[in-house]
């Protein structure tokens, strides 16, 4: 490879992606136009091949996007509420939001992952870190709802996360941001030596797909960037990269970039059971919040859970090492066949390959350049494949495409390089408009990808789409790698800010959609399944009304007999059993949005009305021809009136019941 | 004229068959020569008990209870048309057709198509419901129809 000439095709790059941009992309965008369009266009009423799920970054939600199109399906709400649906305002919901800091509204949502069949996407379970306040939910993907959050205690800036391995035997969380652990109060100037950091594994049941949080394994107070878990020979093994092993405080910027290499911590899970099973842990009691949904119920629960198993790696030798890494390495990412692990040093233009199986024998072999805090350091020399040298400036993640290419990000030069895993060969190089954080391949982290696509998300929009004033969407791009050369088809708007993403062909997930929620199986405790059951019950102050929703009507569509000072609890319940066909609820001057009832769901919406008066209800899902019919009223009276204590509705007329 | 005489031909032989079988309950049976609608039942004939199978209607009560009467009623207008009478007015065939091939009759069945530009709401039977589900709600309306009672006693 000529030095001069990628210094030049960077230097180029750079220009193009920091001053002539504008000019550059139209260019691109003509000469693409014709066969470009024909790759990505899905005729009206066809589907896209592909199911892509983006992470939503400060949203708080996960983006479903059909590709090669780039539609956007839908948007689930993780962590964060959702005006559309009630998602964490509805009783039924809020539990999921919980933490040991009580009702945790928001969070930044980074690394979607797949669970896994033999190290390949089987189609059944999502999993998204929260990076703030350190989570992990899982999402059903027969429902696309969020079924499961789980707190990770003695962690913070939960971000080297929600990384799966080969049988999603486990989801691995790993803390940016080292803190006092267990946290207490001292000043920051003491961060040497006292902060800590933790990699924690969440076992996953492999039938209902229950978390439950394993072990964690303490380590030094560097901040754990990324993680991957291994594959085939590696399967047992995740690794994980750090940055600022300088163990700096303050002006991170500069003072964590002073070692020329920082670490990839590999980490042998297999070990760690042992060690568990032997006895070789503590337990430390920093509480952590279980949250999940049950199906049936239809309704969240959440319990605080008080003991987790802490792995010291002195107690436990052979359960981690450290692999030097040049030079803060952001991504860390696994050939498919399990051989290759690379460190994406971002402040380094030269990646080192490192091989699995020199890892190996340099442990066995003892080849160790010293340790840091007990933990092993790895003779550098001993544990490098190659290195793909002069690959770009700022190196941030790679994906495989199964044909033995890696292709990897660089932010700052704003291209995608293609080099091979085997070799380090560079064989062709992409400009993507503008700097380019993850990438996707679908199934482009597994032992099996379905190399046809990369997406590339972007984290400068620029003038790449009508402007919006000054905040604009984040930006993909999609790009076909099945030729030698990549080609540049498509560019959609993301919504909130995608980090890393996962694809995987539709056919392995569209067959088994829920389509709706059987209402004979609706074990909801307000669920009124037949209009027969409608009633009204008053328990001192609080009235739950058990209503129905079916096309175009309420029962009750009249209620008399509130009075200022009661909490009113609507339990809706939707009797359609038809797809797509949910019914909206909301009652004038609530605080909350909207509860949106799917097919055969309950769903509760809770009101607290504070001056009498007559309010109207109404249904807000356009559902059927008479929708606009689909109205009631509730009567409210002052707290010390004694109004008549009665409903209307479905022809009939009925009397509370008080309690 | 002739149409007439068919009638009485066809009640006065419920009759002697209801009787013959010395029903708890005789069914009300429809007048023959009937639309029959479109779908499986289209060429087939629904053979019918001049006896109302009680036990049966009693389960076709509890289904529709659950699955229909949120959009029906037997002697009023709700989301639907009112259901009583439907067994005399309609062939059991079209009824069996309309529940296990709803989509297609009510765009492509002029008797149907004219009950959605009536209703204006497009009917959806539950997914839950299987042919036999069907059938014991039939012989419920053929109960009701039968003792003017809406509960199977
Ligand atoms: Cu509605």
């Amino acid at each position: 490879m000529n030095k001069g000439r990628v210094r030049l095709a960077v230097l180029l790059a750079l220009v193009a992606a920091l001053s002539f941009v504008a000019v550059g992309a139209r260019k691109v965008a003509t000469k693409l136009a014709k066969d470009a369009a024909q790759k990505v266009y899905v005729p009206p009423g066809e589907y896209d091949e592909f199911y892509a799920f983006l992470s939503g970054g400060f949203n708080g939600q996960l983006s479903v996007v059909g590709l090669p199109s780039g539609r956007t399906l839908k948007n689930i709400a993780v962590f964060s509420v959702n005006p559309r649906n009630g998602y964490g305002f509805s009783p039924e919901t809020k539990p999921l939001l919980m933490t040991s800091h009580g009702f945790v509204a928001w969070d930044d949502t980074h690394h979607p992952e797949l669970s896994m069949t033999n190290g390949v996407p089987d189609g059944r379970w999502i999993f998204i870190n929260a990076n703030n306040t350190p989570r992990i939910a899982r999402v059903d993907l027969k429902y696309m709802e969020t079924a499961e959050i789980i707190e990770i205690p003695n962690s913070a800036g939960n971000h080297a996360s929600s990384f799966v391995t080969y049988n999603t035997e486990y989801v691995t969380a790993g803390t940016r941001f080292s803190v006092p652990i267990p946290q207490r109060d001292i000043p920051i100037d003491q961060y040497k030596g006292n902060f800590k950091g933790t990699l924690s594994f969440i076992r996953v049941d492999p039938e209902t797909g229950r978390m439950s949080l394993a072990f964690q394994i303490l380590v030094p107070g560097y901040d754990y960037d990324l993680a991957h878990c291994g594959k085939g020979p590696s399967k047992d093994w995740c690794f994980f990269t750090s940055y600022n092993t300088e163990e700096a405080h303050t002006l991170l910027e500069i003072n964590a970039s002073q070692h020329d290499k920082d670490f990839i911590a590999a980490v042998n899970w297999k070990r760690a059971e042992e060690c568990v099973k032997e006895g070789k842990y503590e337990v430390w009691n920093t509480p952590y919040a279980h949250n999940w949904y049950d199906e049936k119920k239809h309704m969240a629960f959440s319990e605080i859970v008080k003991e987790e198993k802490v792995i010291k790696p002195e107690q436990c030798p052979g359960v981690i090492y450290f692999l030097p890494t040049p030079k803060s390495p952001h991504g860390v990412d696994v050939s498919p066949d399990g051989r290759f692990i690379v460190g994406n040093g971002k402040l380094s233009a030269t990646m080192a390959v490192f091989s699995f199986e020199k890892m190996l024998k340099a442990i066995e072999e003892k080849k160790f350049a010293g340790d840091a805090y007990g933990i092993p350091v790895l003779d550098y020399d001993s544990v490098v494949h190659h290195h793909v040298k002069n690959v770009c400036l700022g190196p941030l993640h790679t994906e495989s495409d199964g044909k033995g290419y890696a292709y990897t990000t660089c932010f700052i030069s704003s291209e995608i390089v293609k080099w091979k895993w085997e070799t380090g060969e560079i064989v062709d190089r992409i400009p993507v408009y503008y700097s380019v954080g993850h990438l996707m391949i679908p199934g482009g982290d597994s032992a099996k990808p379905w190399g046809k696509y990369v997406l590339a998300m972007n984290k400068i929009t620029k003038d790449r789409y009508l402007p919006t004033g000054p905040e604009l969407n984040q930006s993909a791009q999609l790009i076909d790698i099945t030729g030698d050369k990549m080609q540049l088809l498509l560019d959609f708007p993301t919504l909130g800010e995608p980090h890393y993403a996962q694809g995987i062909p539709a056919s392995l997930i569209k067959d088994k959609q829920a389509k709706i929620y059987n209402l004979k199986e609706n074990e909801h405790p307000y669920a009124t399944k037949s209009e027969k059951e409608v009633k009204v019950v008053r328990k001192g102050n609080e009235v739950h009304v058990y209503m129905t929703a079916i096309r175009s009507h309420f029962v009750p569509d009249n209620i008399e007999g509130v009075k200022v000072g009661d909490t009113v609890y609507f339990h809706v319940t939707n009797l359609e059993q038809d797809w797509d066909i949910p019914h909206g609820f909301a009652v004038y001057g609530d605080d909350d949005p909207n509860i949106l009832i799917m097919p055969g769901q309950t769903l509760t919406l809770v009101w607290k009305p504070e001056k009498p008066g007559v309010y109207p209800f109404y249904c807000t899902d356009f559902c059927s021809a008479l929708h606009q019919e689909m109205q009631g009223y509730v009567r409210v009276s002052p707290a010390d009136a004694n109004p008549p204590m009665i409903w209307r509705g479905g022809g009939k007329e009925g009397k509370w019941i008080v309690e | 004229m002739k149409k007439y005489v068919g009638y009485a031909l066809a009640a006065a032989a419920v009759l002697a068959l209801a009787f013959a079988a010395k029903c708890e309950i005789p069914a009300k049976m429809p007048p023959p020569g009937l639309p029959k609608g479109i779908g499986p039942y289209a060429e087939k004939e629904l053979k019918l008990d001049p006896c109302i199978d009680k036990e049966l209607a009693k389960k076709g009560e509890q289904l529709f209870e659950q699955y229909c009467s949120g959009c029906h009623k037997i002697t009023e207008r709700y989301v639907g048309p009112p259901l009583k009478g439907v067994t005399l007015a309609r062939s059991p065939e079209w009824i069996m057709n309309l529940l296990l091939n709803t989509e297609e009759m009510i765009w492509n069945d002029p008797i149907a198509n004219a009950l959605l530009q009536q209703y204006l709401t497009v009917m959806r039977p539950s997914p839950d419901m299987t042919e036999k589900d069907f059938r014991a709600v039939y012989e419920y309306l053929r109960y009701v129809d039968a003792t003017d009672q809406t509960v199977v006693k």
